[in-house]
């Protein structure tokens, strides 16, 4: 099934960006103004990728920056990206419990890849207010001031771009307004938070003070049930997507909460980048012709985050099938 | 409580586990040694979960479809490590020994884990059940080359390796049961699979081809039939060689070490008595692993002090029980990679054994490289006073008020076990103590330091004794 089509919308796949060759088990992408596409890969290896990843919507790779490792401008467990308007990065590293911010003019003709790009970072772990633990997500709002879901504190925490506390709200439990171990966080035209409850199966919306308002979502297998839910986007109609990471689709809910459709993955034709690593790799590319049953590649495994572009695209990260697969709605 | 009693208890978990500290021995004295055995033999009829594996992959997704050789021994080696549940992972690993499969030629670690999955699941479970299995499971069918045994063209390997090191042990069949055996599992295939180049790994999927099978009659083991696999896994059941097989592997994995496989043929079984209840008892019970298992733990030959510590302990168990011990690891932290690397360094790289033969055990896995390795391994860890659990073993030792030398000395003997070592290995370790002279903890946050540190030399001192190695 290409396109999904329930309650007025039709959601029709696009394309699949990165494979094996670029992604190292991708959990999170920024966009920034030009609609290019940042990667946090979670991957571990020395010689193989792991840090970020800037490519254009159609996958032409345009750079990296960011490694493995303990130093400024390294990473142990990326989490998360943002893009401010300045073209600036911001990735969260919830073992370090610090925010490292890079700029985005990264190549691949020399040294400018790596910690060449790290400017600075702000963060110290522990449980007072102000302090991180295990920044998970993050957006950034109207005045790019950036929230932080803490999954080690239960937190949403809000600081500037320079790392200034400004406020925090939430608190370990199953309650409203509570979280347990929360992940991906995202923000609605009329500044409204959505946070994605990892442990507690479901999403919050709050107000831009921390105000609980509504869950999204409940426990459960099904459609429209969720189990440990990643992330959260919501598109300019109000429509609400969660990556359900515990049962590999990605659910669709209207602005009140209720349930529009699921997605499972669609992928169903290789990128140019794919197809050229099989026309030169002819074992792999001898070895898939003899292969009848394409459906276990269509799915999605594990998905982790879940962004809208610029101009309405979809962009849903596949983590364990380490790709991302795009869609895009229409009102039917 | 009595020392005898956590002794027996410490031997226990250091065969049906991976050791365990003096909390959970005085926990699990408490309960009683047959409970403990039940718990360990059946954790799911007694609440006992199992991992949350979501918390490791939410951290790690490397863990969950492993694309290389780091992750898949990384999961496993956090699966040893942190498990509730160590007799299942100890199973895992007596299979792995013996239906010893290996991703140098296999060239999928996810298959490789869905292997150790699949004997986690089954592996105290039937035989019948375990080899059927093993029969279907598609590393193995890659790895015997069973995917090459056509009808028209057969491949023995497989059919060569389930006589001989999976069910009966040389010398109790002939060249043309193996020829016979392997025709019966022609067909038994794998079908084609995405190659995980792009994606990741995909999940292999057995196939029974019938158009590839051998229809024809065969003669296996002085039966006559048109036999499929799964008859001939009957027929190797019947066979009087096969529960002693076993049943030597057992004695071998959880009671005390035996001459290498090869020699089974003509070196008797150290305890025939042993090999003869536990044959028996894999007969009685239709080959079921668990009660054999329960009979053995049971049995007065396991129980008995002059096996205790007769073992040497495997590299993974050396690595497993130090890290259990000192409790480095107990949450999720990075490392795992280099900590599920370590067994190879010291000579027993998991899921990647030497041969289909496996490991050599017992006294093989020393050799100069590899003991000076173990020692630095298990020293490094056990004589660091800032893990927890070394700062439990400081804790115990501190309530004891003033210590002698030899007290010193026989504290941590006693908490690292007990482990009895050679009275010149004591006096030698006293000597060394009294160096220092007796120990008090003191008041002082200095003094504090300076006691943990003693204790931590002791312990590091022991590590490299010979006992040490021994499980």
């Amino acid at each position: 099934m290409e396109a999904t089509t329930a309650r007025g919308r039709k959601f029709s796949y696009s394309h699949t960006l990165g494979n094996l060759t670029i992604f190292r088990y991708p959990v999170d992408v920024g966009l920034d103004a030009d609609n290019n596409v940042y990667v946090v890969n979670r991957g571990h290896d020395g010689d193989w990728v792991f840090g970020v990843n800037k490519i254009t919507i159609e996958e032409d790779e345009i750079g990296r920056f960011g490694g493995e490792g303990d130093t400024d401008g390294r990473f142990r467990w990326p989490t998360s990206i943002v893009i401010d308007s300045q073209g600036l990065a911001y990735v969260a590293d919830e073992w370090h419990n610090r925010i490292s911010i890079f700029d985005t003019k990264v190549d691949f003709n020399g040294g400018d890849v790596e910690e060449g790009n790290f400017l600075r970072k702000w963060g110290a772990p522990g449980s007072e207010p102000g302090q991180l633990g295990k920044p998970a997500g993050m957006v950034l709002d109207a005045n790019e001031e950036l929230y932080i879901t803490e999954q080690g504190n239960n937190r949403v925490s809000k600081f500037t771009r320079e790392g200034k506390f400004l406020m925090t709200f939430g608190g370990p439990g199953s309650g409203p307004g509570q979280f347990n171990r929360p992940w991906g966080i995202t923000i609605d035209g009329e500044a409204n938070l959505y946070v994605a409850d990892w442990n507690n199966h479901r999403i919050q919306k709050f107000t831009a003070d921390g105000e609980f308002l509504m869950t999204i979502g409940e426990p459960g297998s099904g459609a429209g049930k969720l189990r440990r839910p990643s992330d959260v986007a919501v598109d300019a109609d109000g429509d609400i997507y969660v990556t359900d990471w515990g049962q590999s689709k990605v659910e669709v809910y209207d602005a009140d909460g209720g349930h529009i459709t699921t997605i499972y993955g669609d992928h169903n034709k290789l990128s140019p980048r794919s197809q050229k690593y099989l026309e030169l790799n002819t074992v792999d590319s001898e070895k898939r012709a003899l292969v009848t049953d394409f459906d276990p590649e269509r799915y999605f495994n594990t998905p982790t985050a879940v962004e809208i572009d610029r101009d309405g695209r979809i962009i849903i990260v596949d983590n364990i099938r380490l790709r991302l697969q795009v869609y895009r709605k229409e009102i039917a | 409580m009595a020392n005898k009693d956590i002794a027996l208890m410490a031997h226990l978990m250091r065969r049906a586990g991976f050791g365990a500290d003096r909390d959970e021995l005085e926990r699990r004295v408490a309960r009683g040694y047959e409970a403990t055995v039940e718990e360990l033999l059946d954790p799911e009829a007694h609440g006992i979960p199992e991992l949350d594996t979501d918390d490791l992959f939410r951290m790690t997704p490397g863990f969950k479809v492993p694309a290389n050789p780091e992750n898949m021994s990384g999961y496993w080696m956090y699966r040893f490590i942190n498990t509730p549940r160590p007799l299942e992972e100890k199973v895992a690993l007596l299979w792995h020994h013996i239906f010893a499969t290996g991703n140098a030629k296999v060239a999928s670690p996810l298959e490789m884990t869905l292997q150790i999955d699949l004997f986690r699941d089954i592996g105290m479970g039937d035989y019948r059940t375990i080899l059927l299995e093993l029969s279907r499971n598609p590393a193995m069918i890659f790895w015997l080359d069973n995917n090459e045994n056509h009808k028209d063209a057969p491949n023995e390997n497989w059919g060569r390796e389930l006589l001989e090191l999976f069910s009966m042990g040389q010398g109790n069949y002939t060249e043309e049961d193996v020829k016979e055996c392997a025709r019966a599992f022609t067909g038994w295939t794998i079908g084609p699979t995405l190659p995980g180049v792009l994606y990741n790994r995909f999940p292999w999927e057995f196939k029974y081809d019938p158009d590839d099978h051998d229809e024809d009659e065969k003669t296996f083991l002085g039966e006559t039939g048109n036999f499929n696999g799964e008859d001939i896994i009957d027929i190797i059941l019947k066979h009087p060689a096969t529960p002693r097989f076993i049943a030597r592997h057992l004695y071998n994995f959880f009671v005390a070490d035996e001459v290498q496989v090869p020699s089974w043929l003509d070196e008797p079984p150290r305890d025939s008595e042993a090999i003869d209840l536990l044959s028996e008892t894999l007969v009685s019970s239709n080959y079921n692993i668990r009660e054999t298992l329960r009979v053995l733990f049971n049995s007065d030959f396991f129980k008995d002090e002059s096996v205790w510590f007769e073992k040497v302990k495997s590299p993974t168990e050396l690595v497993v029980s130090t890290m259990r011990l000192t409790q480095a690891f107990k949450d999720y932290r990075p490392g795992f990679f280099e900590i599920g690397m370590e067994p190879s360094i010291q000579g027993q790289a998991i899921l990647n054994p030497p041969s289909v033969e496996g490991w050599h055990t017992g006294h093989e896995w020393i050799d100069s490289g590899a003991l000076l390795q173990r020692i630095n391994f298990a020293a490094d860890r056990i004589g660091d006073p800032n893990l927890p659990g070394v700062q439990n073993i400081v804790e115990r030792i501190s309530r004891q008020g003033t210590l002698s030398p030899s007290d010193l000395v026989d504290g941590c003997l006693d908490l690292l076990g007990p482990i009895t070592v050679a009275e010149g290995t004591r006096s030698q370790l006293i000597a060394h103590a009294e160096t220092e002279g007796d120990l008090h903890r003191g008041d002082t946050e200095e003094e504090h330091v300076a006691f943990a540190n003693r204790v931590a030399t002791m312990l590091k001192l022991i590590t490299s004794c010979r006992e040490f190695q021994m499980a």
